[in-house]
């Protein structure tokens, strides 16, 4: 039982918590939301006869599996479900619309206790603790779901119009940095997760992991790294304010639209500088001039690079250092991720579009030393070799003509591998580079199934 | 720009599609009627076969390919009809469960050909069967599949396109309605594509008008402000393109560009990433190349999109090579390329640049004057102003001078209307506390260019507030004497932020603000303070007539002499001791007629000091008469000993 198996039911309960405050229980759209996951549920149990959901420290286990993405992605609905003091649910039967509503409505906080039929038991079923015992990355992987708390109490603090609270935002990156410095490949990797839902707040969390490790590469200090995790996490942060009509219009902007996005720096930058305390205030620095470009030809215009001048009399360079590195892993991340308005592009397209610009819009040194982090094949990304198989790579080649370490996913027919097994390989085994679309197979699951396996 | 053609599309670079099998994998298995174990084999043999075909160079001597033959002649004569999805395969309707990845990508290349079903009709050869597989691997293309099987000698095994499996399922094509394909009922971004190329597999310019007929259709469907929908709505309509044959692909993108003034066309586009569009250029019309250009100049300039940019670059560029390749190839070759060196320098270059803890501070600074500047353009937010005010005024608080001073200068250079800057100035006359002042007095002793100075010089700009509020509180005289005297530069300098404390009604700090601006020797500011002289608070009126006198001698004579009947003492006191500097020539009669009928001691001494200071021969004659009176009170006696001492300071 793989974490895509997982997902419509996980988007279906999603919605139809969503509608259920929203609208209310009885409400049509609330119902079909409940008949789609009746529907998802019924798709799990006929596999596998009866199937629980355990919830436990923010992970997800489908029986005995933990669903690694799954957690990742609807950690929101988790923490809902979390809240509501359920543990597991256990499906059994054909799961009736019903059930799930009565469900929802638990999950939703508009009911305290579960009052529908048998289909569906609370807190009945528990898997063994020792099932759900941690794994080497589950640490990492909770300081990443940990950042997306934190990012969403952001969102609704800006939004308020409140003041952010960034003691809280450096103790959450100090901890993700903690957890990448000491995985630094199974960070990259996990920086690999995507999310259509909530694209900002992961984009955000993805971003803030690659800065923090081309900054290592880059010899930024560890207060320094403490000081450019936040900027990076809290660069979007200024989107919060633009409307999701425009965020989420899936073509070209109006000039009214384009400047809605245009403010979004400005905004965020404020918002933390009003938070910033003295030596706090490069974060907003980032904020700021993240899409400023490293020739000054992004926006928003920085008006002090025409009025300022360093101590030999020539004008600094537009960007702030941290701005310069940080536009490298947004950029990166964005491209290889599916937006409303386009499609997801490959890990070696993201690279050579950074290059093609290296110098103009990006700082070439940034861009060289993140394709030398990231390298050709990065972590995460899939590849079919020349027999077939499908691999994904676990660690980035340490030098151009070897071959990155790999983890084998498919087999020769194609078959989905449960249990993902290390493979050594050459470059000349390698037959292409797959793009995000084509392989149904999620990094952060693999990575959790070779962590346990380890 | 001259295209050249470009290397086909490798069939697995495909994206996955998101398909029909999948859908209907979802179904309750008790609603599906069982496949028969023969439609599964032969679905596994020719998975089989085609794994070896595609890792073998010549699989007749693998034993896989062998068992795929004797699966295939003892499954022939059953000649079963098995459908192809894009992701899978149907007999009679039903799904046969096959979770190989290699017989989804059989399915989906074969769906590429146009392919409806596939049938094996009699005992392949191995020479028939891998002959076979050779025209499934090949490159989709404007053929018919099965003639090119015939042509290939393969007769055992068919390739049925749509109209045919029609004919041989006793349906018709005309059945169908295309008109509800998408939007309505259960079709997928797969089942459309099916439909798709059963009606016009052969006529990719007819599919194409069908695609973007439907495409339009379903998208006005939508609420325009329904932005999940729509995005849903291209979303799936760009899943389906994804699932026809390459050519078919070029004749929808070729109508879309053609179309590109049109929004959901332009929506359309813009969806696909830049090396799609790279390696389909080539399959537009001259004319559409031309536009699609267009288009990627104007996006790469309307959304400074570099992967628009880029692409430009790489069509101009890429050649014979096909993008994909292209691209792979030249990231490859950067990190080569010198590379260890170059690569080794460049974070040697960003180690050593490493910015330090005043650069970072200095940053903050220019995003704080890149805010001001924004908003000197439009309007000037009051919270963006108080931010601006509180990292000043909190430096100050916490002494650090140079940084008041770098938060002070991020407003330097830029151009601000006078409602920005009275905003402005607000601010930070609001952030202004006791504690902020007192530091800010304390560096009024230093000089030169200490920290400190860029604050110094403002300082007048925005403390007058909280020093008229100290001032007005002040218990110690000394204190109150040294602030009184900032305050008092301050009105000589910048009298006008002194003047707007007029209407101060705390006694204290109005005297204050009338005396320094009595002292500041701006003329302007004697009408405002004029009618002050008639407040009710006898200070004020005093310091309210000697400003007047100091601001406006040569029109302060009424007032002065208005003022010696004051009922106040020290109104009275005041106004003689102004009169005495009025250079009015009537004033000495007045004071004189003062002299004669005050009966108050302190008055008349007033007016006695007054009349020995104008050194006028009226003067100094009435003097001479009081000096020379004979005194019986005591009170004329001091009057008297006062016009003496005056006549003698007059000698």
């Amino acid at each position: 039982m793989s974490d895509q198996s997982v997902t419509p039911l996980m988007t279906a309960l999603r919605r139809a918590a969503s509608y259920a405050r929203l609208y209310g229980p009885s409400h049509a759209l609330t119902a079909t939301a409940c008949a789609e996951a009746a529907d998802s549920a019924n798709g799990l149990t006929r596999s596998d006869g009866e199937t629980i959901m355990t919830v436990r420290d923010d992970s997800l286990f489908l029986d005995r599996r933990l669903l690694a993405t799954t957690s990742l992605e609807f950690n929101g609905l988790l923490k809902a479900v979390q809240a509501a003091d359920i543990d597991s649910i256990a499906f059994s039967g054909t799961v009736d619309p019903t059930d799930i509503a009565a469900l929802v409505a638990v999950i939703g906080g508009l009911s305290d206790s579960y009052e529908g039929g048998g289909s569906i038991s609370i807190n009945s079923r528990m898997i063994e603790a020792a099932d759900m015992a941690p794994s080497a990355t589950s640490a990492l992987r909770r300081s990443y779901t940990t950042s997306l708390d934190l990012l969403r109490h952001v969102g609704s603090t800006v939004r308020a119009g409140e003041r952010l609270d960034l003691d809280a935002t450096s103790a959450t990156v100090s901890d993700l940095l903690a957890q990448a410095l000491s995985q630094p490949t199974a960070a990259l990797l996990l920086a690999s997760v995507k999310s259509h839902h909530e694209y900002t707040y992961y984009h955000s969390v993805n971003t803030c992991i690659l800065s923090l490790s081309l900054g290592r590469l880059a010899g930024v200090s560890d207060d320094d790294l403490l000081l450019l995790g936040m900027g990076a996490l809290l660069h979007d942060i200024g989107k919060i304010e633009v409307s999701t009509g425009v965020l989420s219009h899936p073509g070209r902007l109006s000039p009214e639209q384009w400047a809605e996005i245009r403010r979004h720096p400005q905004v965020g930058a404020q918002a933390i500088l009003e938070a910033a305390g003295s030596g706090q205030e490069v974060t907003a620095t980032v904020a700021f001039e993240h899409h400023a470009r490293f020739d000054g030809s992004g926006y928003p215009r920085l008006v002090y690079h025409e009025h300022t001048h360093d101590e030999h009399g020539s004008p600094p360079g537009p960007q702030h250092f941290f701005s310069r590195l940080v536009a490298v892993a947004d950029t990166y991340d964005a491209m290889t991720t599916r937006r409303s308005y386009r499609r997801a592009e490959p890990p070696s397209r993201a690279l050579h579009v950074l290059l093609s610009a290296a110098g103009t819009s990006y700082d070439p040194d940034f861009t060289l030393a993140f394709m030398h982090m990231m390298g050709l094949y990065p972590p995460g990304s899939f590849l079919r070799l020349n027999d077939g198989r499908v691999v994904m790579v676990t660690d980035p080649a340490p030098d151009p003509d070897e071959a990155p370490t790999v983890a084998v996913v498919a087999d020769i027919a194609g078959r989905r591998i449960e249990t993902p097994e290390p493979l050594e390989i050459v470059r000349t085994d390698i037959a292409a580079q797959l793009s995000p679309n084509e392989v149904d197979v999620e990094p952060a699951e693999v990575l959790e199934l070779l962590a346990t396996a380890a | 720009m001259a295209l050249e053609p470009l290397a086909p599309l490798d069939p697995i670079e495909a994206p996955e599609p998101e398909g029909t099998l999948a859908a209907l994998e979802d179904l309750p298995v008790e609603h599906l009627p069982a496949v028969p174990e023969e439609a599964i084999d032969l679905v596994e043999a020719l998975t089989t076969a085609w794994t070896t075909f595609t890792l073998y160079e010549d699989p007749r001597s693998i034993e896989a390919f062998d068992r795929s033959l004797e699966t295939l002649d003892r499954l022939a004569p059953a000649r079963l009809l098995i459908e192809i999805l894009p992701d899978g395969f149907l007999f009679d309707g039903v799904p046969i469960p096959n979770r190989r990845e290699a017989a989804q990508r059989m399915a989906r290349q074969l769906f590429a050909h146009g392919a409806a079903a596939i049938e094996v009709t009699d005992p392949p050869t191995p020479d028939e069967l891998l002959a076979a597989l050779a025209v499934m691997a090949a490159d989709p293309g404007d053929y018919n599949p099965n003639d090119r099987l015939r042509d290939q000698g393969v007769i055992s095994i068919t390739l049925l396109r749509r109209e045919l499996l029609a004919e041989r399922k006793g349906t018709s094509i005309e059945d169908d309605d295309p008109g509800d394909v998408v939007g309505a009922g259960d079709p997928t971004p797969g089942s459309f594509a099916h439909d798709l190329l059963a009606d016009h597999g052969d006529d990719p310019e007819a599919l194409a008008r069908r695609f973007i007929d439907e495409y339009r259709r379903v998208y006005d469907l939508v609420d325009p402000a329904d932005h999940w929908g729509r995005e849903e709505v291209v979303h799936a309509f760009i899943d389906c393109f994804f699932l026809l044959p390459r050519n078919h692909q070029g004749s929808v993108l070729n109508a879309m560009v053609l179309s590109q003034q049109r929004d959901d066309s332009l929506l359309f586009i813009d969806q696909l990433g830049s090396t799609e569009l790279g390696e389909l250029v080539r399959h537009l019309t001259p004319r559409a190349q031309s536009l699609f250009i267009e288009y990627a100049r104007v996006a790469a300039e309307h959304a400074e999109s570099q992967h628009h940019a880029e692409l430009l670059r790489l069509i101009a560029e890429a050649g014979t090579t096909g993008i994909g390749e292209t691209v792979t190839g030249r990231v490859d070759a950067a990190l080569r390329s010198g590379e260890e060196s170059s690569t080794k320098a460049a974070v040697a270059r960003l180690r050593a640049g490493n910015p330090d803890e005043a650069q970072h501070f200095r940053s903050g600074v220019n995003v704080m004057r890149g805010l001001l500047a924004l908003a000197s353009e439009g309007d000037m937010p009051v919270r963006l102003a108080t931010l601006w005010a509180a990292k000043v005024t909190d430096a100050i608080r916490n002494e650090r001078l140079d940084e008041a001073d770098a938060w002070l200068g991020a407003l330097g250079g830029l151009e601000f209307s006078p409602e920005h800057r009275r905003i402005l100035l607000g601010a930070l006359s609001a952030a202004v506390d006791r504690p902020v002042l007192s530091r800010i007095l304390g560096t009024f002793g230093d000089t030169g260019g200490n920290p400190g100075s860029v604050l110094r010089r403002a300082a007048p700009l925005f403390i007058t507030d909280a020093l008229v509020d100290q001032i007005a509180s002040e218990i110690s005289k000394e204190s109150r004497q040294h602030l009184t005297g900032v305050l008092d530069g301050i009105a000589r300098t910048r009298p006008a932020s002194v003047m707007a404390h007029l209407g101060d009604m705390r006694t204290s700090a109005l005297r204050a603000v009338i005396g320094a601006l009595g002292r500041s020797e701006h003329p302007e500011a004697g009408d405002p303070i004029r009618p002050f002289t008639r407040h009710g608070e006898p200070g004020v009126r005093a310091a309210a007539i000697e400003a007047t006198a100091h601001l406006r001698p040569d029109e302060c004579s009424t007032i002065l002499l208005t003022s010696l009947e004051d009922p106040a003492e020290e109104v009275r006191l005041t106004a003689a001791t102004m009169l005495a500097e009025t250079p009015d020539h009537r004033i000495d009669s007045a004071l004189i007629v003062r002299l004669d009928e005050s009966r108050d001691r302190a008055e008349r001494l007033a007016v006695v000091a007054a009349l020995g200071r104008r050194k006028t021969t009226a003067a100094r004659d009435a003097l001479n008469e009081v000096a020379s009176r004979f005194a019986l009170r005591g009170s004329t006696r001091a009057v008297r000993r006062a016009a003496r001492e005056a006549l003698k300071g007059d000698q």
